[in-house]
Protein backbone atom coordinates (compact mmCIF):
# COMPACT_ATOMS: atom_id res chain seq x y z
CA UNK A 1 0.00 0.00 0.00
CA UNK A 2 2.48 2.26 1.10
CA UNK A 3 4.92 1.66 -1.98
CA UNK A 4 1.23 2.42 -4.54
CA UNK A 5 0.51 5.70 -3.09
CA UNK A 6 4.11 6.34 -2.45
CA UNK A 7 4.63 6.52 -6.66
CA UNK A 8 1.03 8.22 -6.68
CA UNK A 9 2.47 11.08 -4.54
CA UNK A 10 5.83 11.30 -6.65
CA UNK A 11 4.02 10.87 -9.90
CA UNK A 12 1.94 13.95 -8.32
CA UNK A 13 5.21 16.16 -7.36
CA UNK A 14 7.03 15.31 -10.62
CA UNK A 15 4.10 16.32 -12.85
CA UNK A 16 3.81 19.64 -10.82
CA UNK A 17 7.76 20.14 -11.61
CA UNK A 18 7.78 19.34 -14.67
CA UNK A 19 4.46 21.47 -15.69
CA UNK A 20 6.52 23.98 -13.83
CA UNK A 21 9.20 23.24 -16.23
CA UNK A 22 6.77 23.28 -19.57
CA UNK A 23 5.28 26.61 -17.98
CA UNK A 24 9.17 28.41 -17.81
CA UNK A 25 10.15 27.44 -21.39
CA UNK A 26 6.87 28.44 -23.00
CA UNK A 27 7.32 32.23 -20.35
CA UNK A 28 10.39 32.53 -21.47
CA UNK A 29 9.50 32.62 -25.14
CA UNK A 30 7.43 36.00 -24.33
CA UNK A 31 9.36 39.15 -24.70
CA UNK A 32 7.13 41.22 -23.03
CA UNK A 33 7.00 38.90 -19.78
CA UNK A 34 7.92 40.51 -16.35
CA UNK A 35 11.29 38.53 -14.93
CA UNK A 36 11.29 35.86 -12.56
CA UNK A 37 11.40 37.35 -8.99
CA UNK A 38 14.10 35.77 -6.20
CA UNK A 39 13.72 35.67 -2.34
CA UNK A 40 15.21 34.41 -0.19
CA UNK A 41 15.89 33.90 4.11
CA UNK A 42 18.04 33.13 6.36
CA UNK A 43 18.41 32.42 9.82
CA UNK A 44 21.37 31.80 12.30
CA UNK A 45 21.76 31.76 15.90
CA UNK A 46 23.01 29.61 18.93
CA UNK A 47 20.84 27.29 21.55
CA UNK A 48 21.76 25.93 24.43
CA UNK A 49 20.29 24.37 28.21
CA UNK A 50 21.61 24.67 31.56
CA UNK A 51 20.81 21.02 31.99
CA UNK A 52 22.20 17.44 31.74
CA UNK A 53 19.51 15.82 30.24
CA UNK A 54 19.12 16.60 26.40
CA UNK A 55 16.07 18.18 25.02
CA UNK A 56 13.73 18.63 21.96
CA UNK A 57 15.93 16.50 19.70
CA UNK A 58 19.34 17.02 21.21
CA UNK A 59 19.54 20.61 22.65
CA UNK A 60 22.10 20.34 25.28
CA UNK A 61 24.45 22.15 27.41
CA UNK A 62 26.94 22.34 23.89
CA UNK A 63 26.19 25.63 22.05
CA UNK A 64 23.84 23.91 19.20
CA UNK A 65 24.21 26.39 15.85
CA UNK A 66 23.35 24.09 13.07
CA UNK A 67 19.42 23.43 14.61
CA UNK A 68 19.08 26.58 14.43
CA UNK A 69 20.88 27.72 10.85
CA UNK A 70 18.86 27.48 7.62
CA UNK A 71 19.28 29.25 4.08
CA UNK A 72 15.85 29.16 1.49
CA UNK A 73 15.98 30.50 -2.14
CA UNK A 74 12.27 31.17 -3.38
CA UNK A 75 11.30 32.29 -6.89
CA UNK A 76 8.30 33.40 -8.53
CA UNK A 77 7.27 33.98 -11.78
CA UNK A 78 3.88 35.48 -13.33
CA UNK A 79 2.88 34.49 -16.41
CA UNK A 80 0.24 36.79 -17.28
CA UNK A 81 -2.64 38.08 -14.93
CA UNK A 82 -4.33 35.02 -13.99
CA UNK A 83 -1.34 32.06 -13.89
CA UNK A 84 1.98 31.63 -12.16
CA UNK A 85 4.46 29.49 -10.66
CA UNK A 86 6.14 29.68 -7.45
CA UNK A 87 9.11 26.78 -6.12
CA UNK A 88 11.16 26.82 -3.24
CA UNK A 89 14.27 25.08 -2.28
CA UNK A 90 15.49 25.14 1.48
CA UNK A 91 18.93 24.16 3.14
CA UNK A 92 19.64 22.97 6.59
CA UNK A 93 22.88 21.68 8.04
CA UNK A 94 24.29 19.76 4.74
CA UNK A 95 20.70 18.83 3.33
CA UNK A 96 19.15 20.97 0.45
CA UNK A 97 16.00 20.21 -0.90
CA UNK A 98 13.02 21.67 -2.83
CA UNK A 99 10.73 22.87 -0.07
CA UNK A 100 7.92 23.10 -1.88
CA UNK A 101 6.78 24.19 -5.33
CA UNK A 102 3.20 24.00 -7.35
CA UNK A 103 1.41 26.51 -10.19
CA UNK A 104 -1.34 28.86 -9.55
CA UNK A 105 -4.46 29.87 -11.27
CA UNK A 106 -6.61 33.18 -11.09
CA UNK A 107 -10.12 32.45 -12.35
CA UNK A 108 -11.01 35.30 -10.75
CA UNK A 109 -11.43 37.69 -8.34
CA UNK A 110 -10.72 36.77 -4.88
CA UNK A 111 -10.12 33.18 -5.62
CA UNK A 112 -6.85 31.20 -6.06
CA UNK A 113 -6.25 27.46 -7.03
CA UNK A 114 -3.18 25.76 -6.67
CA UNK A 115 -1.47 22.58 -7.89
CA UNK A 116 1.73 20.92 -6.41
CA UNK A 117 2.93 20.40 -3.37
CA UNK A 118 2.26 23.12 -1.03
CA UNK A 119 3.07 23.75 2.28
CA UNK A 120 0.16 22.85 4.60
CA UNK A 121 -1.37 25.66 6.66
CA UNK A 122 -1.85 23.59 9.99
CA UNK A 123 -0.70 25.57 12.95
CA UNK A 124 -0.23 29.35 13.19
CA UNK A 125 2.96 29.65 11.57
CA UNK A 126 3.76 26.02 10.08
CA UNK A 127 3.17 27.08 6.75
CA UNK A 128 6.36 29.71 7.10
CA UNK A 129 8.01 28.28 10.56
CA UNK A 130 11.38 28.49 8.44
CA UNK A 131 11.25 31.79 8.08
CA UNK A 132 12.10 33.56 11.45
CA UNK A 133 11.58 36.89 10.10
CA UNK A 134 7.64 36.32 10.19
CA UNK A 135 7.27 35.81 13.92
CA UNK A 136 8.35 37.22 16.82
CA UNK A 137 9.61 34.23 18.72
CA UNK A 138 13.23 32.37 18.07
CA UNK A 139 11.56 29.64 17.42
CA UNK A 140 7.49 28.95 17.71
CA UNK A 141 6.37 27.19 20.93
CA UNK A 142 7.37 23.34 21.17
CA UNK A 143 4.83 22.21 22.92
CA UNK A 144 2.28 23.16 19.98
CA UNK A 145 4.65 22.70 17.14
CA UNK A 146 6.28 19.86 18.55
CA UNK A 147 3.30 17.74 17.12
CA UNK A 148 3.14 19.60 13.75
CA UNK A 149 1.69 16.82 11.88
CA UNK A 150 1.72 17.98 8.61
CA UNK A 151 4.22 20.47 6.96
CA UNK A 152 3.52 19.89 3.30
CA UNK A 153 1.37 18.08 1.01
CA UNK A 154 1.16 17.03 -2.91
CA UNK A 155 -2.19 18.16 -3.67
CA UNK A 156 -5.26 20.74 -5.06
CA UNK A 157 -5.27 24.01 -2.75
CA UNK A 158 -7.44 26.70 -3.24
CA UNK A 159 -8.21 30.36 -1.03
CA UNK A 160 -11.26 32.22 -1.27
CA UNK A 161 -11.18 35.75 0.24
CA UNK A 162 -14.43 37.41 0.72
CA UNK A 163 -14.78 41.00 1.97
CA UNK A 164 -17.20 42.46 4.27
CA UNK A 165 -16.61 45.93 5.09
CA UNK A 166 -13.96 46.23 7.14
CA UNK A 167 -13.94 42.32 8.23
CA UNK A 168 -12.49 39.91 5.61
CA UNK A 169 -12.76 36.06 5.52
CA UNK A 170 -10.09 33.89 4.08
CA UNK A 171 -10.37 30.53 3.32
CA UNK A 172 -7.69 28.01 2.59
CA UNK A 173 -8.47 24.42 1.27
CA UNK A 174 -5.89 21.95 0.61
CA UNK A 175 -6.98 18.17 -0.43
CA UNK A 176 -4.59 15.42 -0.86
CA UNK A 177 -5.16 12.07 -2.57
CA UNK A 178 -1.70 10.85 -1.40
CA UNK A 179 1.30 12.64 0.72
CA UNK A 180 4.06 11.75 2.41
CA UNK A 181 5.62 13.94 5.05
CA UNK A 182 8.35 13.71 7.68
CA UNK A 183 6.93 14.78 10.71
CA UNK A 184 9.04 17.40 12.73
CA UNK A 185 9.76 15.82 15.94
CA UNK A 186 11.79 13.47 14.24
CA UNK A 187 15.13 15.52 14.33
CA UNK A 188 17.26 13.37 15.90
CA UNK A 189 20.17 14.04 18.39
CA UNK A 190 23.84 14.26 18.58
CA UNK A 191 23.89 11.00 19.73
CA UNK A 192 21.20 8.70 17.48
CA UNK A 193 20.86 10.95 14.64
CA UNK A 194 17.63 12.08 12.54
CA UNK A 195 15.64 9.28 11.47
CA UNK A 196 13.64 8.68 8.43
CA UNK A 197 10.03 8.28 10.08
CA UNK A 198 7.96 8.89 6.99
CA UNK A 199 4.15 9.63 7.90
CA UNK A 200 2.06 9.09 5.21
CA UNK A 201 -1.26 10.92 4.92
CA UNK A 202 -4.23 9.25 2.15
CA UNK A 203 -7.88 11.77 1.56
CA UNK A 204 -6.00 14.43 3.49
CA UNK A 205 -8.30 17.17 3.34
CA UNK A 206 -7.64 20.52 5.47
CA UNK A 207 -10.04 23.27 5.61
CA UNK A 208 -8.55 26.75 7.11
CA UNK A 209 -10.24 30.01 8.12
CA UNK A 210 -9.32 33.60 8.78
CA UNK A 211 -11.16 36.18 9.93
CA UNK A 212 -10.60 39.68 10.92
CA UNK A 213 -8.93 43.07 10.08
CA UNK A 214 -5.41 44.42 10.48
CA UNK A 215 -5.43 44.63 13.93
CA UNK A 216 -7.49 41.55 14.96
CA UNK A 217 -7.82 38.05 13.54
CA UNK A 218 -9.37 34.36 14.68
CA UNK A 219 -8.10 31.50 13.05
CA UNK A 220 -9.86 27.95 12.82
CA UNK A 221 -8.21 24.86 11.07
CA UNK A 222 -9.99 21.42 10.83
CA UNK A 223 -7.96 18.55 9.02
CA UNK A 224 -8.61 15.04 8.44
CA UNK A 225 -6.48 12.11 7.18
CA UNK A 226 -5.67 8.34 7.02
CA UNK A 227 -1.95 8.20 8.63
CA UNK A 228 -0.05 5.87 8.30
CA UNK A 229 3.72 5.43 9.15
CA UNK A 230 6.50 2.85 8.26
CA UNK A 231 9.68 2.62 9.47
CA UNK A 232 11.97 0.06 10.31
CA UNK A 233 11.09 -1.01 13.31
CA UNK A 234 7.56 0.04 12.85
CA UNK A 235 4.29 0.09 10.45
CA UNK A 236 1.11 1.64 11.04
CA UNK A 237 -1.70 2.04 8.56
CA UNK A 238 -5.16 3.50 8.53
CA UNK A 239 -5.16 5.66 11.60
CA UNK A 240 -8.07 7.98 11.07
CA UNK A 241 -6.88 11.11 12.35
CA UNK A 242 -8.42 14.70 12.88
CA UNK A 243 -6.56 18.04 13.75
CA UNK A 244 -8.16 20.64 14.57
CA UNK A 245 -6.47 24.36 15.73
CA UNK A 246 -7.90 27.59 16.91
CA UNK A 247 -5.89 31.04 17.05
CA UNK A 248 -5.96 34.56 17.56
CA UNK A 249 -3.91 37.60 16.70
CA UNK A 250 -4.29 40.89 17.74
CA UNK A 251 -1.92 43.57 16.25
CA UNK A 252 -2.45 47.30 17.22
CA UNK A 253 -0.89 50.45 18.53
CA UNK A 254 2.59 48.57 18.85
CA UNK A 255 0.61 45.72 21.16
CA UNK A 256 0.86 42.38 20.28
CA UNK A 257 -1.16 39.10 21.38
CA UNK A 258 -0.83 35.63 19.77
CA UNK A 259 -2.61 32.32 21.31
CA UNK A 260 -3.27 29.20 19.73
CA UNK A 261 -4.79 25.99 20.29
CA UNK A 262 -3.79 22.52 18.87
CA UNK A 263 -5.01 19.25 19.50
CA UNK A 264 -5.07 15.86 17.26
CA UNK A 265 -7.77 13.28 17.54
CA UNK A 266 -7.48 10.38 15.83
CA UNK A 267 -8.15 7.19 17.22
CA UNK A 268 -5.55 4.48 17.10
CA UNK A 269 -6.47 0.77 16.69
CA UNK A 270 -5.05 -1.04 19.52
CA UNK A 271 -4.37 -3.80 17.31
CA UNK A 272 -2.44 -2.55 15.14
CA UNK A 273 0.44 -0.50 17.24
CA UNK A 274 -0.03 -3.00 20.45
CA UNK A 275 2.48 -5.42 19.74
CA UNK A 276 4.90 -2.88 18.68
CA UNK A 277 5.02 -0.90 21.99
CA UNK A 278 4.74 -4.00 23.92
CA UNK A 279 8.51 -4.72 22.16
CA UNK A 280 9.59 -1.45 22.43
CA UNK A 281 8.47 -0.77 25.99
CA UNK A 282 10.62 -4.42 26.67
CA UNK A 283 13.45 -2.60 25.06
CA UNK A 284 13.52 -0.11 27.19
CA UNK A 285 13.45 -1.61 30.25
CA UNK A 286 15.96 -4.01 29.34
CA UNK A 287 18.33 -0.93 28.65
CA UNK A 288 17.40 0.56 31.93
CA UNK A 289 18.73 -2.64 33.53
CA UNK A 290 21.82 -2.37 31.38
CA UNK A 291 21.79 1.28 32.46
CA UNK A 292 21.77 0.72 35.79
CA UNK A 293 24.60 -1.73 35.68
CA UNK A 294 26.93 0.07 33.59
CA UNK A 295 26.51 2.53 36.31
CA UNK A 296 27.36 -0.19 39.31
CA UNK A 297 30.11 -1.57 37.60
CA UNK A 298 32.08 0.98 34.98
CA UNK A 299 32.98 -1.28 32.75
CA UNK A 300 33.83 0.11 29.67
CA UNK A 301 31.61 -3.21 28.07
CA UNK A 302 28.58 -2.65 30.04
CA UNK A 303 28.90 1.44 29.01
CA UNK A 304 29.41 0.03 25.90
CA UNK A 305 26.10 -2.18 26.09
CA UNK A 306 24.03 -0.33 27.90
CA UNK A 307 24.87 3.04 25.27
CA UNK A 308 24.23 0.37 22.14
CA UNK A 309 21.17 -0.59 23.69
CA UNK A 310 19.77 2.87 24.77
CA UNK A 311 20.34 4.59 21.32
CA UNK A 312 18.26 1.46 19.60
CA UNK A 313 15.32 1.97 22.20
CA UNK A 314 15.80 5.97 21.22
CA UNK A 315 15.55 5.63 17.66
CA UNK A 316 12.58 3.39 18.13
CA UNK A 317 10.75 5.66 21.13
CA UNK A 318 11.37 8.42 18.64
CA UNK A 319 9.19 6.50 16.00
CA UNK A 320 6.28 5.18 18.32
CA UNK A 321 6.05 8.65 19.55
CA UNK A 322 5.55 9.99 16.02
CA UNK A 323 2.20 7.52 16.63
CA UNK A 324 1.72 8.35 19.97
CA UNK A 325 1.21 11.91 18.66
CA UNK A 326 -1.19 11.26 16.22
CA UNK A 327 -3.53 10.86 19.85
CA UNK A 328 -4.83 13.21 22.06
CA UNK A 329 -1.66 15.29 22.25
CA UNK A 330 -3.09 19.15 22.60
CA UNK A 331 -1.08 22.28 23.32
CA UNK A 332 -1.57 25.92 23.63
CA UNK A 333 0.17 29.36 24.16
CA UNK A 334 -0.09 32.79 24.45
CA UNK A 335 2.22 34.86 23.57
CA UNK A 336 2.32 38.63 24.19
CA UNK A 337 4.64 41.79 23.36
CA UNK A 338 4.40 45.43 23.18
CA UNK A 339 6.61 46.97 20.55
CA UNK A 340 8.69 50.06 22.20
CA UNK A 341 10.66 51.85 19.16
CA UNK A 342 12.89 49.21 16.94
CA UNK A 343 12.95 46.37 20.20
CA UNK A 344 9.27 43.99 20.71
CA UNK A 345 9.73 42.45 24.66
CA UNK A 346 7.59 39.44 24.65
CA UNK A 347 6.69 36.87 27.24
CA UNK A 348 5.01 33.46 26.52
CA UNK A 349 4.00 30.77 28.65
CA UNK A 350 3.15 27.15 27.02
CA UNK A 351 1.12 24.18 27.56
CA UNK A 352 1.21 20.39 26.04
CA UNK A 353 -0.46 17.78 27.28
CA UNK A 354 -0.04 14.27 26.01
CA UNK A 355 -2.53 11.48 27.57
CA UNK A 356 0.50 8.64 26.17
CA UNK A 357 2.34 8.81 30.10
CA UNK A 358 4.67 6.34 29.50
CA UNK A 359 7.81 8.65 29.67
CA UNK A 360 10.21 5.55 27.82
CA UNK A 361 8.36 5.56 24.80
CA UNK A 362 6.20 8.81 24.04
CA UNK A 363 6.33 12.44 24.51
CA UNK A 364 5.26 13.75 27.90
CA UNK A 365 3.42 16.76 29.07
CA UNK A 366 5.27 19.69 30.28
CA UNK A 367 4.74 24.07 30.54
CA UNK A 368 7.01 26.53 30.29
CA UNK A 369 7.59 30.62 30.32
CA UNK A 370 9.66 32.50 28.26
CA UNK A 371 10.26 36.04 27.57
CA UNK A 372 12.34 37.30 25.11
CA UNK A 373 13.45 40.32 22.79
CA UNK A 374 13.12 41.26 19.11
CA UNK A 375 14.89 44.08 18.11
CA UNK A 376 14.58 45.16 13.66
CA UNK A 377 18.04 45.82 13.14
CA UNK A 378 16.29 47.12 9.70
CA UNK A 379 13.21 46.11 7.79
CA UNK A 380 15.23 42.79 6.30
CA UNK A 381 17.01 42.13 9.44
CA UNK A 382 15.61 41.18 13.30
CA UNK A 383 17.95 39.84 16.37
CA UNK A 384 16.55 38.00 18.89
CA UNK A 385 17.01 36.53 22.45
CA UNK A 386 15.16 34.40 24.15
CA UNK A 387 15.12 32.51 27.73
CA UNK A 388 12.82 29.82 28.25
CA UNK A 389 12.10 27.25 31.80
CA UNK A 390 10.60 24.08 31.53
CA UNK A 391 8.88 22.40 33.99
CA UNK A 392 7.68 18.30 33.08
CA UNK A 393 4.71 17.46 34.18
CA UNK A 394 2.79 14.52 35.68
CA UNK A 395 5.84 12.83 36.02
CA UNK A 396 6.78 12.68 32.13
CA UNK A 397 9.73 13.64 30.38
CA UNK A 398 7.79 16.32 28.48
CA UNK A 399 9.95 17.40 25.08
CA UNK A 400 13.18 16.02 26.70
CA UNK A 401 14.69 13.55 25.22
CA UNK A 402 14.36 10.00 25.95
CA UNK A 403 16.91 8.42 28.38
CA UNK A 404 15.71 5.25 29.78
CA UNK A 405 18.18 5.24 32.73
CA UNK A 406 16.26 7.68 34.13
CA UNK A 407 12.62 7.35 36.38
CA UNK A 408 12.42 10.99 36.80
CA UNK A 409 13.46 14.28 34.43
CA UNK A 410 14.86 17.66 35.48
CA UNK A 411 13.34 21.50 35.10
CA UNK A 412 15.78 23.05 32.83
CA UNK A 413 16.45 26.76 30.88
CA UNK A 414 16.96 26.71 27.45
CA UNK A 415 18.35 29.69 25.97
CA UNK A 416 18.75 31.15 22.21
CA UNK A 417 19.72 34.08 19.88
CA UNK A 418 19.65 34.07 16.27
CA UNK A 419 19.73 36.36 13.39
CA UNK A 420 16.77 36.65 10.93
CA UNK A 421 17.31 37.87 6.94
CA UNK A 422 14.24 37.90 4.90
CA UNK A 423 15.41 39.98 1.60
CA UNK B 1 -42.52 65.33 6.30
CA UNK B 2 -38.68 66.25 5.63
CA UNK B 3 -36.34 63.33 3.50
CA UNK B 4 -32.81 63.98 3.81
CA UNK B 5 -29.95 62.63 1.39
CA UNK B 6 -26.74 61.88 1.79
CA UNK B 7 -24.04 63.55 -1.00
CA UNK B 8 -20.72 61.93 -0.43
CA UNK B 9 -18.19 64.14 -2.88
CA UNK B 10 -14.46 64.30 -2.32
CA UNK B 11 -14.41 62.41 0.25
CA UNK B 12 -16.74 65.01 2.26
CA UNK B 13 -20.54 63.66 3.44
CA UNK B 14 -23.09 66.45 3.69
CA UNK B 15 -26.62 66.01 5.01
CA UNK B 16 -28.82 67.55 3.22
CA UNK B 17 -32.98 68.37 2.69
CA UNK B 18 -34.65 67.09 -0.27
CA UNK B 19 -35.99 70.79 -1.54
CA UNK B 20 -32.99 71.82 -1.40
CA UNK B 21 -31.12 68.80 -2.36
CA UNK B 22 -30.61 69.87 -6.04
CA UNK B 23 -29.10 73.37 -4.99
CA UNK B 24 -26.38 72.12 -2.39
CA UNK B 25 -25.43 69.13 -4.62
CA UNK B 26 -24.49 71.49 -7.05
CA UNK B 27 -22.53 73.71 -4.26
CA UNK B 28 -21.12 70.20 -3.34
CA UNK B 29 -19.23 69.56 -6.76
CA UNK B 30 -18.84 73.26 -6.94
CA UNK B 31 -16.58 72.98 -3.65
CA UNK B 32 -14.96 69.50 -4.91
CA UNK B 33 -14.02 71.28 -7.90
CA UNK B 34 -12.69 74.20 -6.29
CA UNK B 35 -11.00 72.16 -3.69
CA UNK B 36 -8.83 70.06 -6.59
CA UNK B 37 -7.29 73.97 -7.28
CA UNK B 38 -5.89 73.93 -3.43
CA UNK B 39 -2.55 73.01 -3.36
CA UNK B 40 -1.41 70.06 -2.50
CA UNK B 41 0.22 69.80 1.59
CA UNK B 42 3.74 68.78 1.30
CA UNK B 43 3.64 65.36 2.58
CA UNK B 44 -0.14 64.33 0.76
CA UNK B 45 0.46 60.99 -1.27
CA UNK B 46 -1.28 60.96 -4.46
CA UNK B 47 -3.03 57.56 -5.82
CA UNK B 48 -2.17 57.74 -9.35
CA UNK B 49 -3.36 55.60 -12.51
CA UNK B 50 -2.57 55.75 -16.18
CA UNK B 51 -4.85 57.99 -18.23
CA UNK B 52 -6.84 55.45 -20.13
CA UNK B 53 -7.47 53.77 -16.69
CA UNK B 54 -11.06 52.78 -16.76
CA UNK B 55 -11.60 54.14 -12.77
CA UNK B 56 -11.76 57.62 -11.53
CA UNK B 57 -11.50 57.60 -8.51
CA UNK B 58 -10.60 54.76 -5.87
CA UNK B 59 -10.78 53.81 -2.55
CA UNK B 60 -7.99 53.47 0.23
CA UNK B 61 -9.29 50.09 1.22
CA UNK B 62 -8.68 49.38 -2.25
CA UNK B 63 -5.44 50.48 -2.60
CA UNK B 64 -4.42 48.80 0.98
CA UNK B 65 -5.75 45.29 -0.80
CA UNK B 66 -3.72 45.94 -3.85
CA UNK B 67 -0.48 46.73 -2.66
CA UNK B 68 -0.85 43.77 -0.07
CA UNK B 69 -1.56 41.06 -2.87
CA UNK B 70 -5.10 40.69 -1.47
CA UNK B 71 -6.73 41.39 -4.60
CA UNK B 72 -5.17 41.81 -7.98
CA UNK B 73 -8.27 43.19 -9.95
CA UNK B 74 -10.98 46.13 -9.47
CA UNK B 75 -14.45 45.55 -10.23
CA UNK B 76 -14.95 47.67 -13.18
CA UNK B 77 -11.27 48.02 -14.15
CA UNK B 78 -10.03 44.27 -14.37
CA UNK B 79 -6.96 43.18 -13.41
CA UNK B 80 -4.24 46.02 -12.06
CA UNK B 81 -0.82 46.31 -11.63
CA UNK B 82 0.61 47.92 -9.41
CA UNK B 83 4.13 49.80 -8.97
CA UNK B 84 6.06 50.50 -5.88
CA UNK B 85 8.61 52.65 -4.97
CA UNK B 86 12.15 51.75 -3.84
CA UNK B 87 12.87 50.91 -0.15
CA UNK B 88 15.04 53.77 0.43
CA UNK B 89 12.82 56.24 -0.77
CA UNK B 90 11.35 58.14 1.68
CA UNK B 91 7.77 58.41 0.40
CA UNK B 92 7.27 54.55 0.32
CA UNK B 93 7.43 54.17 4.63
CA UNK B 94 4.70 57.09 4.39
CA UNK B 95 2.50 55.20 1.86
CA UNK B 96 2.82 52.03 4.11
CA UNK B 97 2.28 53.89 7.60
CA UNK B 98 -0.69 56.03 5.70
CA UNK B 99 -2.70 53.51 3.67
CA UNK B 100 -1.09 50.21 4.67
CA UNK B 101 -0.87 51.19 8.29
CA UNK B 102 2.45 49.27 8.72
CA UNK B 103 5.84 50.06 9.18
CA UNK B 104 8.04 49.28 6.74
CA UNK B 105 9.72 46.19 9.44
CA UNK B 106 5.90 45.02 9.52
CA UNK B 107 5.55 45.39 6.02
CA UNK B 108 8.41 43.55 5.42
CA UNK B 109 7.21 40.59 7.75
CA UNK B 110 4.01 40.43 6.16
CA UNK B 111 5.66 39.60 2.62
CA UNK B 112 7.75 37.20 4.21
CA UNK B 113 4.73 35.02 5.00
CA UNK B 114 2.87 35.91 1.55
CA UNK B 115 6.28 35.30 -0.57
CA UNK B 116 7.63 32.30 1.35
CA UNK B 117 4.50 30.19 1.05
CA UNK B 118 3.64 31.09 -2.19
CA UNK B 119 0.94 33.57 -1.63
CA UNK B 120 2.10 36.66 -3.54
CA UNK B 121 5.58 38.62 -4.36
CA UNK B 122 5.69 42.52 -3.42
CA UNK B 123 4.80 45.03 -5.98
CA UNK B 124 7.53 46.05 -7.63
CA UNK B 125 9.71 48.78 -6.64
CA UNK B 126 10.99 51.75 -9.25
CA UNK B 127 14.26 54.27 -8.26
CA UNK B 128 12.09 57.34 -7.80
CA UNK B 129 8.88 59.48 -8.60
CA UNK B 130 9.51 60.13 -12.22
CA UNK B 131 10.27 56.78 -13.44
CA UNK B 132 6.82 56.19 -11.47
CA UNK B 133 5.12 58.42 -13.56
CA UNK B 134 6.80 57.42 -16.66
CA UNK B 135 5.75 54.02 -16.44
CA UNK B 136 2.38 54.40 -14.88
CA UNK B 137 1.78 56.68 -18.73
CA UNK B 138 2.81 53.54 -20.37
CA UNK B 139 0.72 50.90 -18.58
CA UNK B 140 -2.79 51.90 -19.15
CA UNK B 141 -3.49 49.37 -16.76
CA UNK B 142 -0.95 50.41 -14.05
CA UNK B 143 -1.43 52.19 -10.32
CA UNK B 144 1.17 53.58 -8.38
CA UNK B 145 1.72 56.50 -6.14
CA UNK B 146 3.93 60.16 -5.83
CA UNK B 147 3.91 63.05 -3.81
CA UNK B 148 0.78 65.04 -4.87
CA UNK B 149 2.94 68.04 -5.19
CA UNK B 150 4.95 65.96 -7.68
CA UNK B 151 1.59 65.17 -10.21
CA UNK B 152 1.84 66.42 -13.69
CA UNK B 153 -0.45 65.97 -16.37
CA UNK B 154 1.20 62.70 -18.09
CA UNK B 155 -0.78 60.74 -15.11
CA UNK B 156 -4.08 61.34 -13.25
CA UNK B 157 -5.06 61.67 -9.62
CA UNK B 158 -7.05 58.37 -8.10
CA UNK B 159 -6.66 59.39 -4.15
CA UNK B 160 -5.16 62.16 -2.68
CA UNK B 161 -4.11 60.44 1.07
CA UNK B 162 -3.47 63.32 3.29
Amino acid sequence: MFEGTNRLSRRLSVASLGLLGLIGVASGAKADDQPATWHGFFTSGVAFTNSSQSYNGGLSRSADIERLTRVGLNIEKSLDARWGYAAQLIANGKTIKPDWAFVSWYPMKDLTLRIGKQKAPMWLVSDHIDVGRSFPWVTPPEEVYSFNPVKRSSGFGATYRLALGGIEAVADGLYSASSTDTLDVVSGTKAAPALDVKVQYRRLGIVNLVVGNDAFQVRGVYAKAAVGVKTDYYQVHNLNAGFGAAGLKVETHGFLLLSEYATIFGKVDPSEVGEARDNLVAAATSAATLGAKAQQTGSAADIQAATAAGLGVQGAAIQDAAVSQMVGSRGWYATTGYNIGAAMPYVTYASLKNPDNNHLVSQGSQVSASAGIKYDANAYTDIKLQGQHVWPKDGTRGILDLDPSRTKYPQLNVFQAVVDVAF
Amino acid sequence: MNFCSLILTNGRIYIVNSLHSSFIAALAVLLSLLSISVPAVADDIAIIANSKFPLSTISAEDVSNLYLGKVRELTGAGVVKVVDQSASSAIKGQFAQKVLNKTLSQLNAYWSVRIFTGRGVPPVGLSDERTTKEWIANNPEGIGYVLAKNVDKSVKVLLIVP
